[in-house]
């Protein structure tokens, strides 16, 4: 009879690895019809094994169910910490540093599936470095990074190393899109219709021109970094590269500046 | 077993869990269990499943059939079948079906997993099910104890040749399982 000493259970988040946190994370819950498969599911990711093993197969349900209370950390999340410097020599980008051009990129990367691209989003903020002649810590510049080749650097490590990386991060985006509201709104802005449902029903017009709103909203959303980037390029694409390698507060700092002193050219 | 005599033959009824095959017990079950079924009629199709003719019953008196009513559902049978102590091997037409090989009976996870499919797919029919995925045929190995066609086989082979006392330890361990399972998984 197979047991839990046939296997190393982990105990704690520091025995998951990022990618295994990925798998358990986009377990397709529809695929269980119960609890006792998901638990085995998630025991077989974080023990690098499958559910149809027979090592699992051949196991008392009893021994099972000892193991998937001693695995109960697999309920919670991992602590909200991370490490600014990394076993593997990478260390974190300061958010204040972060350039035009990694922030769209994260942003996007969250707003496509922040789980599956996690390792993504730490390939732009963990980063390889080296110093200056002056001992100031030059970051390896990002258009030498191929980020899918990178990520998978990240796939092994600790997830209690960098899980609460992205809490942080959101909370320098929060502060970050406060201080610069009138220039997000249109990334960010979700308003909500001055119209009840009531009268949009009763009124074909107004729902027609409601609809069409809403379409040039979601187009404008849609492109609003491209036209942020446009913008600042003057309409000339080819200096977007040079734009995107520009300082993100730098950027809004002057988008600010020229908003406020209304300098429009 | 009950003996009574209709229309000058004498019937002998299954009465006790130890009598019923699993078959008959899972027949008398449904039965039972069916809503749409009033006392009178789950009764008359309960002695017909247990071999007494359908028109026998059809021409007995109100006042006869009740008293074989009350004759039936009066048993003497004190023992928790759910608890007591599980056969390991059954043997049918010379071949020799077995439970367990240790000193104690353990439920392993493909076992669970089966058993719950068949479950969903067979609920009436469950402990025959049950009994054909514990039960493996001595003389064959453990790629084809799981087989489908093989569990369907022994499902119906078990059905008429097993007697309800033998299954219902397996079913009260299955259920102890699940319900520690169930428990566990509140707990976390």
């Amino acid at each position: 009879m197979i047991n839990s000493d046939s296997f190393n259970i982990p105990k704690t988040w520091d025995q998951i690895t990022v990618g295994q946190f990925i798998e358990l994370n986009t377990i397709d819950l529809t695929q269980f019809e119960s609890e006792f498969y998901l638990n085995l599911e998630k025991l077989a990711i974080v023990t690098n094994t499958s559910a149809d093993d027979e090592c699992w197969e051949e196991m008392d349900v009893m021994e099972l169910s000892n193991i998937i209370k001693t695995s109960e950390f697999l309920f919670s999340a991992p602590a909200n910490k991370f490490k600014t410097k990394l076993e593997n020599g990478f260390i974190l980008k300061a958010f204040n540093d972060l350039t035009l051009g990694e922030f769209i990129d994260i942003e996007y990367f969250i707003q496509d599936n922040v789980i599956t691209n996690f390792t993504k989003i730490l390939s732009i903020l963990y980063r390889k470095h080296r110093l200056g002649d002056w001992n100031e810590i030059i970051m390896e510049p990002y258009s030498v990074i191929d980020i899918n080749a990178r990520s998978q650097e990240f796939e092994d490590m600790p997830i209690s190393n960098v899980f609460g990386i992205i809490d942080a991060y959101a909370q320098f985006k929060n502060e970050f899109v406060t201080k610069y509201n009138a220039l997000f709104e249109p990334v960010f802005d979700d308003e909500e219709s001055e119209f009840t449902k009531e009268e949009l029903i009763n009124d074909p017009i107004l729902q027609h021109e409601m609809e069409e709103e809403k379409k040039l909203d979601e187009k404008q959303k849609k492109w609003a970094w491209e036209k942020l980037l446009f913008g600042i390029a003057q309409g000339d694409i080819i200096k977007i590269n040079q734009v995107t390698s520009l300082g993100l507060i730098y950027v809004f700092n002057m988008l600010a500046m020229r908003k406020e002193l209304g300098i429009t050219d | 077993m009950l003996t009574v005599r209709l229309n000058d033959i004498d019937y002998s009824i299954k009465q006790k869990v130890n009598e019923f095959t699993i078959g008959e017990f899972e027949q008398i079950t449904n039965i039972l269990n069916n809503p749409e079924l009033d006392k009178i009629d789950k009764y008359t199709q309960i002695f017909t499943v247990l071999g007494i003719p359908q028109d026998i019953i059809d021409e007995m008196e109100t006042s006869e059939f009740f008293n074989l009513v009350k004759e039936f559902a009066n048993i003497e049978d004190n023992i928790d079948y759910l608890v007591s102590e599980k056969v390991k091997e059954v043997t049918i037409n010379n071949r020799v079906y077995q439970a367990y090989e240790g000193e104690e009976f353990k439920m392993n996870v493909k076992q669970m997993k089966m058993i719950e499919k068949y479950i969903k797919l067979n609920p009436k029919t469950y402990i025959s099910d049950l009994m054909a995925i514990i039960f493996k045929d001595t003389q064959l190995t453990n790629n084809e104890h799981y087989v489908d066609a093989h569990i369907k086989h022994k499902s119906n082979l078990f059905k008429d040749n097993i007697t309800v006392d033998v299954a219902l330890p397996y079913v009260g361990f299955f259920s102890k399982e699940l319900l520690t399972n169930l428990q566990t998984y509140a707990s976390l």
